[in-house]
């Protein structure tokens, strides 16, 4: 099919509604098709594929009137996208049209504007609605047409010159997040300076966003995971990376990554990221922005657990959306779609983020009944909490409507699993959800007590008389003033409080029975609490020892002459034979001979001992041999006790 | 007034220093601070005594005793600088951990006295534990962040770290932490609080209830004297002469904290 026949069937098709307005987009197609084969390259290859590109820009056209007429907007909107890029036909101001139907203004703005350059008078009304709709002045600055066309996929309208356009927090945000990683690319970078750990074995970064994702499937509303448990879950990736090192170095690993996470050797244990944000004035502004990867909270019964922070969790897990509301409902999503498609084991973390979100729920109110007993107007009952108490009562309702559902579910699905593990993991899910609508029972419970005890907290603390004399409230007049204050300025008002309320002090006075006293006291029960502990760093002792150990062996071998006598320099040679050092050793043991230690022998119970007489000769010069001397004769004598031995024969 | 009654009047100061007699345990504390409430000579007596040593008489009661304060710069005073010196030898800015200890002891009061009436009514106990403490003054620093947050006036500029807000300090210090012997931090908000506690216990203020392990003290009347006479009105007027204005009567749930959850 040629351009003619082409350019026939839209005359063809433009004809039938017959008008001035058709006839105008007709010509308008026409114009445009011309200036594309003039702007065209001349070879037929490339004319070819302007063919193809405009039939694909045509059937798109078509396809998106089609959708447009029967009322499937957003599918119109797609198929229009395709043929207004090629500029086909009337496809610039039909998907403005459709756009603006949307209500996407800044989209239908720019293809109103484009429209507008290539003739489309009807196009500059529809501008200016969405210039309306946008708040945007009517005039707004052109749009060259070439960074349009290649608009992959067009952005909302932005004037270049506002100086918000870098201000986007987006930016900052992206930024953030990307901040929230350095921890994990330090691993990787300071492992080179362990000088315990074998290079290029462990790969850190992994063994901490490993730790980071246990640490987030151990967390539940209460605690978190202990320390040494994290390192428990932690080994066997570890061990899995290098199973042929020891298991107590896997355990050093991953202790030494937990630390670097928390972030252990700081006072306020925070990462801190730089990221820089144009103010309003349009001045560049170094932020501050501390995040924390890994913390430490409080436990029952005193103990420290782990637990990984909001950022860490949303950067590193994933979990991108903190609002209760729309994570809850996401999360249910996705349970009901891991539940279709069989996949358990995703199911059971979802179904425990909706356990957390509802606990959270439970929590926030248990805190403002708590804040009420303290003062009841501190907590809005006006508004705030009847809405939350609202909100509460609509989650619980919805909650026990979808729980029961997904119960029912997974209890089919247990039931009728064949496989072992999937039933194990159905029936764990069972659980979850069971427990999910125990704490909303707990949570309605609550809600319908809570308006009670507002009224009794009411009647007890605002009907209760007048207070007898003025005070301040020190909540709201000092403590939160003051927080708010920065550091330098807070100083003097926080020193004068706690001046003023801690009572006089009574110096202690040094006297010698005090000091006695003091001496003698018994030291004090370890304390609970303790500054960091510092690691002492310990160097391998040196080897201090002249000769190793083997060649003590060679030595005593080589002395070891029952029965014979063998002059030094026979057995110098030898040695110098076995090890160059060893020759130094032999003379010395043999010079040693020559005034034997005969009563520390006995003394040790020897049976034997060695000794040496100088045999007159000078020891000859030979190579590999550094020494000098006079030669010695070498034998081992027996040792005898001569008290002990006359005793014996006289018995005998 | 002879020497002898002059000394009995340097003797009630004296028992006022001792941070926990009461008169209600000892006869002659408890006749001293009769014949303090009928003897006005005496009561003048004591009160010179008092301000001769650098001190000043806030109430004598024989609920409590006689309750001193020590003025600015007498050997009785109590520093912060002695206070925080363990901590301030960790380096970290001098002025943070100061705030810090500041605030924890600002909580601690608020805690224990959380309405107007309850610090102007004699006969309130007011009860206060470390969780307590540790998630009130959190949850407010929340709302401040969150306010901040809508006012747009985000993370705090990388050059002027001196102008960081004091809530950020707090917020940024963590709750607990393990040392490598499995001990708890000091440096951590609830070691810091835990120790206030211990501290104005030590001194008579506050007395702990049950297990001392539990963490939880009630108020004496002493310590309810010592922050509406002389500890709040001081802060006030720092504020004050800061430029600050507190806000007179009670804010609702805007100013604090309701911890919108994480």
């Amino acid at each position: 099919m040629n351009l003619e026949d082409l350019l026939r069937q839209q005359r063809d098709e433009a004809a039938r509604p017959a008008g001035e307005l058709t006839v105008r987009r007709l010509l308008h197609g026409i114009e445009a098709e011309h200036r594309r084969r003039v702007a065209s390259p001349e070879s037929l290859r490339a004319m070819g594929e302007v063919h193809d590109e405009f039939m694909a820009a045509r059937a798109a056209l078509v396809a998106g009137r089609e959708a447009a007429d029967r009322g499937e907007l957003a599918a119109a909107a797609g198929h229009l996208r395709v043929a207004a890029r090629s500029s086909a036909g009337d496809a610039a101001v039909r998907l403005a049209g459709v756009l603006a139907k949307l209500e996407i203004y800044g989209e239908a703005l720019e293809w109103c504007e484009a429209a507008e350059r290539d003739g489309w008078q009807e196009a500059a009304d529809l501008a200016v609605r969405c210039r309306e709709a946008l708040g945007q002045p009517p005039k707004a600055s052109e749009v060259p047409r070439h960074a349009l066309a290649d608009r992959s996929k067009p952005e909302p309208v932005r004037r270049p010159d506002d100086p918000s356009v870098s201000a986007d927090p987006g930016l900052s945000r992206r930024m953030k997040a990307l901040a929230c990683t350095a921890p994990l690319h330090d691993l990787d970078r300071h492992k080179e300076m362990l000088k315990w750990l074998p290079e290029g074995v462990y790969q850190m970064a992994e063994i901490g966003m490993h730790t980071i994702d246990r640490i987030a499937l151990a967390m539940d509303f209460d605690t978190g995971a202990a320390h040494d448990d994290v390192v428990q879950r932690v080994r066997p990736f570890i061990a899995a990376q290098a199973p042929e090192r020891s298991t107590a170095e896997h355990e050093r690993v991953a202790r030494w990554v937990l630390e670097k996470l928390i972030n252990v050797g700081t006072v306020d244990r925070v990462f801190r990221g730089v990221y820089g944000e144009i103010d309003e004035e349009g001045a560049y502004q170094r932020r501050l922005f501390d995040f924390k990867l890994l913390v430490e909270v409080p436990g029952p019964r005193g103990g420290i657990f782990l637990r990984a922070s909001d950022q860490a969790i949303n950067v590193l897990v994933g979990a991108l959306d903190t609002d209760i509301e729309s994570s809850q409902v996401a999360a249910e999503v996705k349970l009901g779609n891991l539940i279709d498609r069989g996949q358990l084991n995703d199911a059971r973390l979802a179904a425990e983020t909706a356990r957390y979100r509802t606990i959270q729920f439970a929590e926030s109110l248990r805190y403002k009944l708590d804040a009420t007993r303290r003062d009841v107007r501190m907590v809005d009952w006006d508004r705030a909490l009847p809405d939350l108490l609202d909100k509460a009562l609509k989650h619980v309702e919805e909650r026990f409507r979808v729980e029961h559902a997904i119960l029912q579910n997974i209890t089919d699905q247990r039931d009728n699993a064949d496989d072992p593990k999937r039933k194990r993991l159905a029936a764990d899910l069972v659980a979850i959800v069971q427990e999910c609508i125990r704490r909303h029972t707990q949570l309605q419970a609550r809600l319908v007590s809570a308006r009670g005890s507002f009224r009794e907290e009411q009647d007890r603390q605002l009907f209760s008389g007048l207070p007898q004399r003025p005070a301040l409230n020190l909540q709201t007049q000092l403590l939160l003033p003051l927080l708010e204050l920065p550091i330098a300025h807070a100083a003097g008002p926080s020193d004068v409080f706690f001046r003023a309320a801690s009572g006089p002090h009574v110096p202690d006075v040094l006297s010698l029975t005090g000091l006695v006293m003091m001496l003698l006291r018994p030291s004090a029960d370890r304390g609970r609490t303790a500054g960091p502990v510092a690691d002492p760093h310990l160097d391998e002792a040196p080897d201090l020892a002249r000769f190793p150990l083997h060649l003590w062996d060679r030595a005593e071998e080589l002395l070891d002459l029952p029965g014979e006598v063998v002059e030094l320099s026979e057995l110098l040679a030898a040695a110098a034979e076995l090890d160059s050092d060893l020759p130094a050793l032999v003379a010395l043991l043999a010079a040693r001979a020559c005034n034997p230690a005969v009563s520390a022998a006995v003394a040790n119970g020897d049976s034997s001992i060695l000794i040496a007489v100088p045999s007159g000769m000078p020891i000859p010069p030979s190579p590999g041999i550094d020494v000098l001397g006079d030669d010695l004769l070498l034998t081992i004598a027996e040792v005898v006790d001569v008290e002990a031995h006359e005793k014996h024969e006289g018995i005998a | 007034m002879n020497p002898a009654d002059t000394a009995e009047a340097a003797r009630l100061v004296a028992m006022g220093l001792r941070a926990k007699h009461i008169p209600s345990r000892e006869t002659e504390y408890r006749d001293l601070v009769r014949r303090y409430q009928e003897d006005e000579l005496f009561a003048a007596t004591a009160d010179a005594v008092a301000t001769g040593l650098g001190l000043h008489v806030l109430d004598v009661s024989q609920r409590s005793g006689i309750i001193l304060a020590a003025d600015a710069g007498s050997v009785f005073e109590v520093k912060m600088e002695d206070y925080a010196r363990r901590s301030l030898a960790r380096g970290e800015r001098r002025d943070t951990e100061k705030v810090l200890h500041g605030i924890v002891h600002l909580a601690v009061a608020a805690l224990c006295f959380p309405r107007a009436d309850d610090l102007a009514n004699s006969s309130y106990v007011g009860r206060v534990s470390v969780d307590v403490v540790d998630v009130v003054v959190r949850d407010a620093c929340r709302a401040l962040d969150e306010r901040t947050a809508v006012e747009g006036d985000g993370d705090p500029t990388a050059e002027e770290p001196e102008l960081e807000k004091a809530w950020r300090a707090y917020v940024r210090r963590p709750e607990v932490a393990a040392t490598k012997d499995s001990r708890h931090n000091s440096d951590t908000t609830r070691a810091m609080i835990s120790r206030a506690l211990r501290w104005l216990a030590d001194r008579g203020l506050l007395q702990s209830v049950g297990d001392e392990k539990d963490g939880v003290f009630r108020t004496t009347s002493k310590y309810q004297v010592h922050v509406r006479q002389l500890a709040s009105h001081a802060t006030f007027k720092s504020l004050l002469s800061l430029g600050v204005v507190p806000p007179m009567g009670p804010r609702l749930l805007h100013a604090v904290p309701t911890p919108e959850l994480p």
